[in-house]
């Protein structure tokens, strides 16, 4: 066997990434300036939220919930 | 889908033997951690797009979802989320116990990303003809940039890696990963063209902004 053919194997099996690589790809793609979260327009934090989590959290003082997982891996709940 | 990197507030109980699981839908994302203090999620609202919450895992009379934004944007408002509240999917190079060999650098995932470069930190299973980086680790301290590839390609389970009983499922489906790199990057650009759209138009700018809000 030759050197060549001892050395391909493991170049095949081991591969060096160039860790300037991560550095460039952060910064590629993603000229997006920053907005205030409490923008006016926005507030992130206070805005009225209409999301299943928010309704989940109205409802569960006054009715008990049972959390479960579906065979397919969702969480379901339903009241009890 | 199964994560093995330490990359979540949660890392410390993250590894290869001990992965976090990921669900998810359109309209909501679950982490969850064995042995972690709280499940993390996700769920996406119309106007404000990703919203933080953990759910304590202990038993409660009156379990409820407790906003944890401050802890996630660490990570979750970034310019690789466009500057907006949102979700994240990177490919790390990991060592042997899951840490990250380069701390604080990862490669942002998308639907764009050529499968070479993916996955870097999770357990894949499913086929493809492109070699990806899923299922590896760096042993090697003095090569750190040197993931191990041997053995790591086209699984079709994760069994004999860890006790997947404690999982429902013993993959990670390679297909899933797409579908939530694709939709990561939607969601991102659905939230971001929201916010600017009604911040131009709270502002009066709304002609002005045009050419720049319809490329998204």
């Amino acid at each position: 066997m030759t050197s060549r053919s001892m050395v391909m194997p493991s170049a095949v099996g081991l591969l060096a990434i160039s860790a300037a690589m991560w550095a460039l790809a952060d910064s590629v793609d993603f000229d997006f300036p920053y907005i205030q979260l409490d923008h006016p327009a926005i507030q992130y934090d206070t805005q009225e939220r209409t999301i299943p989590l928010r309704a989940f959290n109205g409802n569960s003082t006054r009715v008990r919930r049972h959390l479960s997982m579906t065979q397919i891996g969702l969480v379901t709940y339903r009241a009890c | 889908m199964l994560v093995f990197s330490k990359s979540s507030f949660q890392g410390p109980k993250i590894s290869p033997r001990a992965p976090r699981a990921l669900y998810f839908n359109d309209n909501v994302a679950v982490g969850s951690v064995q042995h972690g203090e709280v499940i993390e999620l996700t769920s996406i609202d119309p106007k404000l797009g990703v919203i933080f919450y953990t759910l304590d895992v202990a038993k409660s009379e009156k379990p409820s979802f407790t906003r944890s934004d401050s802890a996630c944007m660490s990570c979750h408002l970034l310019p690789g989320t466009l500057n907006v509240p949102g979700l994240l999917t990177t490919s790390v190079i990991p060592s042997r116990d899951g840490s990250l060999r380069f701390p604080g650098r990862g490669l942002i995932i998308d639907g764009r990303t050529p499968v070479d470069q993916r996955w870097g930190g999770w357990y894949v299973t499913g086929t493809t003809q492109f070699q990806h980086h899923g299922n590896a680790v760096a042993p090697n301290p003095d090569q750190p940039s040197v993931l191990d590839l041997r053995g790591n390609q086209n699984l079709m389970s994760l069994a004999g890696r860890f006790d997947t009983s404690a999982y429902l499922t013993s993959t990670s489906d390679i297909v899933a990963l797409m579908v939530l790199e694709h939709q990561t990057r939607m969601t991102n650009l659905i939230t971001r063209l929201g916010w600017e759209t009604r911040v131009s138009i709270q502002e009066g700018k709304l002609e002005e902004s045009r050419p720049r809000l319809e490329p998204l």
